[in-house]
């Protein structure tokens, strides 16, 4: 039944959590004990772009010019200083518009 | 640039709840879509509503859960319990990195307050987070609510993914796989604050490519962001001159 539970998956879904849980509070647990200087604060400032350009750069280049147009024009939007929301939907347009084109 | 506040205790308001949900409007849809996929896999592994709900509610981490349920066994034992455990945690590794990047805004808090609103950490409260923070917001609601939206769109939006199987047939033409990466693009855009940064993200582009490349799944992420916040960190000079150390 669509209701029922059983025992090894609860045990799977319990083992998921507790290393989720783990990863989301140790990096903050850590840092109690490390003074934040000027380098590693930084850093961190700097990371949201890291993560970014990790995680996009592989998707960009698989993906092709659909990604790189909509993001390139995201960011340029944005450092242009309009609204995230206003380069999302013209970025996103664009995409869409590259897509159903055939690229 | 903003300006360096002393470390006040930060406030948890209504509000702020409210802005931090508001940040998270245009992820609704995609999150949705991308909850419809999760339940159909779900489905197709043979879960009951009841767990996928309760691995929605609890774990609440899309790509791990997606790349999990791909290992999901038919018949469990020891090492398959491992095995999911394991890629679980490879591929949330990222969120270790992002706690610690919270360290300055959450640290003087309550830790109980503090390591609560931890529990909703996803890449997206992540980065608007610190988006937030960059501008001198200080308001812990604003973490909190989007990390809660964004859990109640997770828990709702697998169960018709379940029930119908396959809803979406092609999401890719209608570019739902670009909104979170346009989004998120946009928002770190506004954080760049010189050469230091166009050199730090160049080299975890380059690196998390090349890792992607080299090794696939999702390990590329934290390698690639680890040398990109390392190469920052040491183009900047160890003490800030004004402090006179």
């Amino acid at each position: 039944m669509i209701l029922d539970a059983s025992l090894w998956t609860l045990l799977a879904i319990l083992a998921m959590t507790a290393v989720t849980v783990f990863v989301r509070m140790f990096g903050f647990f850590l840092m109690g004990f490390m003074p934040v200087g000027p380098r590693l604060e930084a850093g961190f400032r700097s990371l949201p772009g890291a993560v970014a350009a990790a995680t996009f750069t592989p998707l960009v280049v698989q993906d092709g010019l659909s990604a790189l147009i909509a993001i390139g024009v995201a960011v340029l939007m944005a450092r242009a200083g309009k609204s995230d929301l206003m380069a999302l939907c013209v970025a996103l347009g664009l995409a869409i518009a590259i897509r159903q084109a055939g690229f | 640039m903003s300006p360096v506040l002393p470390p006040a205790r930060p406030t948890l308001t209504r509000a702020g709840l409210v802005t931090g949900a508001r940040w998270m409007v245009p992820l609704v849809l995609p999150v949705s879509i991308f909850g419809l996929a999760v339940g159909a896999v779900a489905a197709q592994k043979g879960l009951t509503l009841v767990e996928l709900s309760l691995m929605n509610a609890l774990v609440y981490a899309g790509a791990a859960q997606l790349v999990a349920l791909g290992l999901w066994p038919e018949q469990w034992n020891g090492p398959a319990l491992m095995a999911v455990a394991l890629v679980t945690l490879t591929v949330n590794a990222r969120l270790l990195l992002m706690s610690a990047a919270f360290r300055p805004w959450f640290g003087p808090a309550n830790p109980v307050i503090a390591y609560g609103a931890l529990l909703t950490l996803t890449d997206a409260n992540y980065i608007a987070g610190q988006r937030y923070y960059a501008e001198g917001g200080r308001d812990l609601g604003m973490f909190i609510g989007a990390g809660l939206l964004l859990w109640v769109v997770w828990i709702v939006a697998p169960i018709p993914g379940y029930l119908a199987g396959r809803l979406i047939q092609d999401s890719r033409a209608f570019g739902v796989d670009l909104v979170m990466p346009i989004y998120f693009s946009a928002m770190v855009a506004r954080l760049w604050q010189g050469r230091n940064d166009s050199l730090g993200w160049l080299v975890a582009g380059l690196v998390g490519f090349a890792v992607q490349r080299w090794q696939g799944g999702t390990v590329h992420v934290v390698i690639g962001s680890l040398a990109g916040m390392m190469i920052v960190a040491l183009l900047t000079p160890a003490a800030k001159k004004e402090a006179g150390r």
